[in-house]
């Protein structure tokens, strides 16, 4: 635990001394959003129609841009053989760096696209249910985002190839993601899907790291 | 007993034992995969009657549903020789997983093109977001990734290992992407008939069905095979075995 | 102490080393040598457990490594060829990070004294990215006076080229450090082109594998 402790306290220092890599994506999101009206057309019921979808996708990519690099440094400097020759087990510390990814790199993105997607005309009930369906679904995302970082470390092109790994394993969380605002907007019930997203989410956190550990293990020697 | 059995599978992966079992099956799948496709597909073509519902064009599914299958069975395949490579180190699997993801992209892309195809006369359009062929183009993706972060490492060994973490990633997510699709489908269902809803076939088209279905699945061995076989000869290209083949000295297997 | 049994290595396909086997008591330094890309770095990386060796048996203390991870883990201190710290860290902090590893907390007044001790105390506050290549190798050399005053267990250092852009001072404070190691009956597994200055060393030639 203490091991957790102080490898989460030193991601937290690494992200908060390098703010530009955790404001670029949110940047890149409101970029994102305000293209949307250009590209469909101003209607204000167009736009509303499709805002949670737009935040959604926004978000996917967002994630993948800050995602994509998570243990570059960590590669490029030599730490991740450190974390592999601790005593404390490397999955504990590899979940470390995941949960100050969540919360410095992640938690910022998840909270701006409601907003977002107030900004295209989503009513302020639908983006409530926006945020929950957002914040459950996002340990999933993470852990698919880190696994992606995790296998293509390595390798010259990983920015371009892990987004590529990444996007269509994401398809649920997309699918029952967007699909909540939708049905909550017609006045349906959305407990089930908020079930199925914690589920997907309980279920990436059980299995995720012991896969990005194996994909990291893979890396040791360059 | 155990250690027997690891000693017996180490043996039969070992790479001139196994080029030389392929050798000897190659033939037999080949002809056998030839003789059910052809026979299946003259029972679909030109034997089964026509379909009052949809016509002539439902023949399609002589392909079609195959393909489909496939594009599954490979995947589970291909997930489960990666499996075997990472956890008792059998490099005959790692290589078995490498050439079945090509094979499986292309039984997975002729299931998208013949799915669009048959839609074509029936929905009037090649593409609809239909809950199956989205399925399917998610699955090809999955394929793709597979081959394209295998290729991307140069280290073949830890090419096969995460390529093997991703299609095992995968195949726990299959079922869930095509629940989450099926969903997502019922949820849009507009005035579109599903494809293989609403009409059951008949047994006069059943049986040229099963047949091109165990036609694929032989193609599919005999592709595997082959292909595992000139990449062993391209890792091995050094070793005495290969050389004593290539000088025409054919070592008895 | 540690023994090192038939071990065989590939990398890309291809077999780089094929049955090594050599053993290290306490208080003996063994110095790889052999020309580049012949595997010496790689059977480090082996040796430390970061990559699986094709074959080949490791044991620590007459134990198999893998009959206690942990243990070993704590037996062993790694120094990579390339760097481990970050550009936005300080001297400090990557000694303090790399110690919480160990489950240790160090106080300043300890970290200063092992800083001081490979002059590096006047950018101690300063970011590792602004330092000069030789300055953040001495960050490690600080890793390695720490190793010595407070990680009493961490007996086998394996150092991957310690000597790369230091200057003759720094230098022979490594071998300074090699001394006192092996004097605490540490074991010191090393790469090295440069010559060690050391009494007692043993060296070893790795050849190519066929």
């Amino acid at each position: 635990m203490n091991a957790f402790l102080a490898s989460f306290e030193r991601e937290c220092r690494i992200a908060w001394r390098q703010k530009m890599d955790v404001l670029n994506p949110l940047i890149f999101m409101a970029i994102i959003i305000s293209l949307a009206p250009l590209a469909l057309e101003p209607s204000p019921r167009l736009l509303a129609e499709v805002a949670a979808g737009f935040a959604w996708l926004a978000l996917l990519l967002g994630a993948q841009l800050t995602g994509s690099a998570l243990f570059a440094d960590d590669w490029r400097t030599g730490w991740l053989k450190q974390i592999f020759l601790s005593p404390s087990p490397a999955t504990v510390l590899v979940l470390a760096r995941l949960a100050a990814w969540w919360l410095l790199g992640f938690l910022p993105l998840v909270l701006l696209s409601p907003l977002a997607a107030m900004m295209l005309g989503l009513p302020s009930a639908s983006a409530m249910a926006l945020l929950l369906a957002l914040l459950l679904a996002s340990p999933a995302l993470l852990i698919f985002t880190a696994l992606g970082a995790a296998l293509t470390l390595g390798i010259g092109r990983a920015a371009a190839l892990a987004p590529l790994l990444v996007l269509p394993l994401l398809v649920p969380l997309l699918i029952f993601g967007a699909g909540i605002v939708r049905l909550h907007a017609d006045g349906l019930p959305v407990d089930g899907q908020y079930w199925l997203l914690a589920a997907l989410s309980m279920l990436s956190i059980t299995l995720g790291p012991l896969a990005v550990t194996a994909a990291l293990r893979l890396q040791l020697v360059d | 007993m155990a250690s027997r059995f690891w000693t017996w599978l180490h043996k039969k992966g070992s790479p001139p034992v196994f080029y030389g079992m392929a050798e000897r099956w190659s033939p037999w799948l080949g002809w056998a995969s030839l003789a059910a496709l052809v026979v299946g597909l003259y029972g679909g073509l030109v034997l089964a009657p026509t379909d009052y519902q949809q016509g002539e064009s439902y023949r399609i599914i002589y392909i079609h549903v195959p393909a489909a299958w496939m594009s599954l069975f490979v995947y589970m395949f291909m997930a489960s020789m990666a499996a075997v490579g990472i956890i008792w180190r059998l490099k005959i699997a790692d290589t078995m997983a490498l050439v079945a993801a090509p094979i499986g992209a292309m039984f997975t892309a002729l299931a998208l093109a013949t799915g669009s195809i048959w839609g074509k006369p029936t929905w009037g359009t090649w593409w609809v977001w239909d809950a199956r062929l989205t399925s399917e183009l998610i699955l090809l993706f999955l394929y793709l990734g597979y081959i394209a972060l295998y290729n991307a490492m140069e280290d073949e060994r830890t090419a096969a290992r995460a390529a093997g973490i991703l299609a095992l990633v995968g195949v726990v997510n299959i079922p869930i992407i095509h629940f989450s699709v099926e969903w997502w489908h019922s949820l849009h269902q507009g005035p579109l008939l599903d494809l293989k809803k609403g009409w059951s076939l008949q047994p006069e088209m059943v049986w040229p069905l099963l047949t091109t279905m165990a036609g694929f699945q032989l193609l599919f061995f005999w592709a595997l095979f082959r292909r595992s076989q000139t990449v062993v000869l391209l890792k091995e290209a050094r070793s005495k075995w290969v050389g004593a083949m290539l000088s025409g000295d054919r070592p008895r297997f | 102490m540690l023994n090192v049994a038939q071990l065989s290595l590939g990398r890309g396909g291809r077999l780089i080393q094929q049955d090594l086997s050599f053993s290290l008591q306490a208080g003996e330094v063994l110095q790889l040598l052999g020309p580049n890309g012949v595997g010496k770095s790689t059977v480090l990386h082996a040796v430390a457990g970061l990559l699986e060796a094709d074959a080949g048996e490791l044991h620590w203390q007459a134990q198999p490594i893998e009959a206690d991870l942990e243990a070993w883990h704590r037996s062993l201190f790694f120094l990579p060829h390339k760097l481990p710290a970050h550009p936005v860290l300080t001297p400090v902090e990557v000694l303090r990070d790399s110690l919480a590893l160990k489950g240790l907390k160090p106080s300043l007044s300890q970290i200063d004294e092992a800083l001081l001790a490979v002059d590096l105390l006047d950018q101690a506050e300063q970011a590792a990215g602004s330092l000069s290549a030789g300055q953040q190798r001495r960050i490690w050399l600080a890793r390695l006076v720490l190793s010595l005053r407070m990680l009493q267990s961490e007996l086998l250092w394996l150092l991957d080229e310690p000597l790369t852009s230091l200057d003759k001072q720094a230098q022979s404070l490594v071998f300074d450090l090699l001394k006192q190691h092996v004097a605490r009956g540490g074991l010191v597994l090393l790469t090295s082109h440069q010559t060690v200055e050391l009494d007692g060393l043993r060296t070893l030639t790795l050849e190519v594998a066929e």
